[in-house]
């Protein structure tokens, strides 16, 4: 099989996740589409850069990552995203019965909206991708020791949508800001 | 009810806006052309979850000569996946379900009539999972009940025991050609050595349930679901969440004649009897969309908890007290609809959200007379008060609600 044809088989294959991944970065669609689609035919060129690296999933992930975070995805100025769903929490902030685990969650996701591109990222590979303090560091290229502590002011953030209660894996990292 | 932690609703939230991410198969399309000029078999005809064809049936024709261009392609494409290191595949497995066909794509199109297994070409794979097809796969699936129905492998997850064995739990579903789909069949498998054990189905098609997520977890797996149809004390309409213990030897021993209804749900549950997506609850309009024959039917959701909505609306056009016509169900034209899927997608309304659906004239009939007014009927059965509305009782679509206020995904 020729180099058009695994870079073929990899677009096929991974596209799906790479477009989570980016959805999650970018949250908004376009964005994601956009992200995955640059960072790809940026990467054909040097697809033979890609092949011989351990793991490929991961060295393309990094790529989209390290090109979300270059700024390129960012919102100019003068665009303002309208987010009916925060809009809806914020109107909401009443009597908690059921409905607030619902908010909550609702909350959850706005303020992974407010984060650093470099928070979220921190966040995303670490909770959706359960990739180790070394491996997010290895993606921001970054040391291990900043990758805790956007870990850590990311999870004080979202600890403000909810209520929720103390556990092992956020009690590690908050500890680094409290 | 099981207290909440901020590190698991976190994977949670990221999980399920996870199934938002966009369709794959217009992004593979741009990347191949704009490298290797390649097309792609995903938007084949019978490749399963299919993006429907947005611009008529010429596209169709041009699918069918691709699908047979590409098929030599993708075999030789099977061989090298499987020997692929998945190592950095670990994608959380609950989300495949939107990307059925994508994960068969790594190995080979399913021919004609076969059933699209979780096996060697599925997600799985990237978890270091099942390698052979388990047997028994949706096995209370009746696919034929649906034109063009095919068995899809729906969402799937892993989850461990105490003594460190592996499992799977399964969404299986049904896909037609026109885009409806049918119940959920959810099924567990323990690994057994390559291959899997069928062990035990938590949910049945008769139920009449959709599968929203399911993740799994240590002995766990919590399944959110749709109810289609009055089920259990439940209406048409409701999602329910639901904690799974896999540990147990049976499973739905606890469940009586239906689901175990677990205390510890979440977000979503509510408990049998209360008002869903109920006529009081709901704050309809309809108001025309400028520059198009076209309207926008819009549901509020008044009630102060979550409910839910899959499908399209029956829309009876009537004049004088006499239907004249009722609006043909699609899934998008010019104005909006569902592009990104090829079935309808499950909506859950948080309180003061609104779903919408796109009614369009899509094409012209001369004079046509005018409704006075519109029949409505949503998707759960709930049928709404006559609304009055002049629209031309000829050639209308209505397209699947979908979550936002534009009536299109």
């Amino acid at each position: 099989m020729d180099s058009d044809a695994r870079f073929t088989a990899f677009v096929r294959e991974h596209t799906p996740a790479l477009l989570r991944t980016a959805y999650l970065l970018t949250r908004n669609s376009g964005e994601a589409e956009e992200l995955v689609q640059d960072t790809l035919v940026w990467l054909y060129p040097r697809w033979a850069q890609v092949e011989v690296a351990e793991f490929q999933l991961a060295y393309v992930r990094k790529a989209v990552v390290n090109r979300f975070l270059a700024g390129r995805r960012r919102l100019s100025a003068t665009e303002v995203l309208f987010d009916p769903e925060r809009e809806r929490a914020t109107d909401r902030l009443v009597a908690r019965d059921r409905t607030a685990e619902v908010d909550d969650r609702i909350a959850l996701w706005s303020r992974l909206g407010e984060l650093s591109e470099r928070q979220r990222a921190a966040l995303v590979l670490r909770f959706f991708h359960d990739l180790p303090d070394d491996e997010v560091a290895d993606v921001l290229e970054c040391r291990v020791g900043t990758v805790r502590s956007l870990i850590s002011r990311g999870l004080s953030v979202l600890r403000g949508a909810g209520s929720f209660v103390d556990d092992a894996v956020s009690s590690q990292y908050l500890r680094n800001v409290t | 009810m099981s207290p909440r932690t901020l590190t698991d609703e976190l994977r949670s939230v990221l999980l399920y806006h996870a199934l938002e991410s966009p369709e794959p198969n217009a992004t593979v399309d741009r990347i191949l052309n704009d490298t290797v000029g390649a097309v792609t078999a995903l938007d084949a005809p019978d490749a399963g979850y299919h993006r429907p064809p947005r611009t008529g049936r010429r596209l169709w024709v041009q699918q069918l000569v691709a699908a047979a261009v590409v098929a030599v392609l993708l075999l030789a494409v099977a061989g090298i996946n499987s020997f692929r290191n998945h190592r950095s595949g670990n994608e959380p497995g609950a989300l495949v379900n939107q990307n059925g066909a994508d994960q068969r794509l790594a190995g080979q199109a399913p021919a004609a009539g076969s059933m699209a297994l979780p096996g060697a070409s599925n997600g799985a794979q990237g978890k270091g999972g099942p390698v052979n097809p388990p047997e028994h796969a949706g096995k209370e699936l009746d696919c034929t009940t649906i034109p063009g129905g095919r068995l899809v492998t729906g969402q799937w997850d892993d989850f461990t025991l105490p003594d460190g064995q592996t499992g799977y739990v399964y969404e299986f579903l049904c896909v037609g050609t026109d885009g409806q789909r049918s119940a959920s069949e959810v099924q567990v498998f323990r690994k057994s050595g390559a291959a899997l054990r069928y062990d035990s189905t938590l949910l049945y098609p008769a139920a009449d349930l959709d599968v929203n997520f399911l993740v799994g977890g240590a002995g766990t797996v919590r399944i959110q679901t749709y109810v289609n149809s009055r089920w259990n004390g439940y209406s048409a309409g409701d999602v329910i969440t639901t904690n799974w213990d896999l540990t147990a030897a049976d499973p739905r021993a606890s469940a009586g004649s239906g689901i175990a209804l677990d205390a510890s749900g979440v977000a979503q549950q509510r408990e049998p009897g209360d008002p869903g997506c109920a006529l009081d609850n709901l704050v309809v309009s309809v108001t025309p969309v400028a520059g198009a024959p076209a309207w926008r039917l819009a549901l509020r959701n008044g009630a102060a908890r979550a409910c839910g909505f899959q499908g399209f609306p029956v829309v009876e056009l009537q004049r004088a007290g006499s239907t004249l016509s009722t609006a043909q169900p699609t899934l998008n034209g010019a104005v909006g609809g569902v592009r990104s899927a090829s079935v309808p997608p499950i909506i859950v309304l948080p309180p003061g959200a609104t779903a919408t659906a796109v009614i369009e004239q899509d094409s012209s009939s001369g004079s046509c007379p005018q409704s006075d007014r519109l029949l409505v009927t949503l998707p759960n059965g709930v049928a709404l008060n006559p609304l009055p509305a002049q629209l031309p009782t000829c050639g209308l679509v209505v397209h699947p609600l979908v979550a936002n206020t534009r009536g299109t995904d």
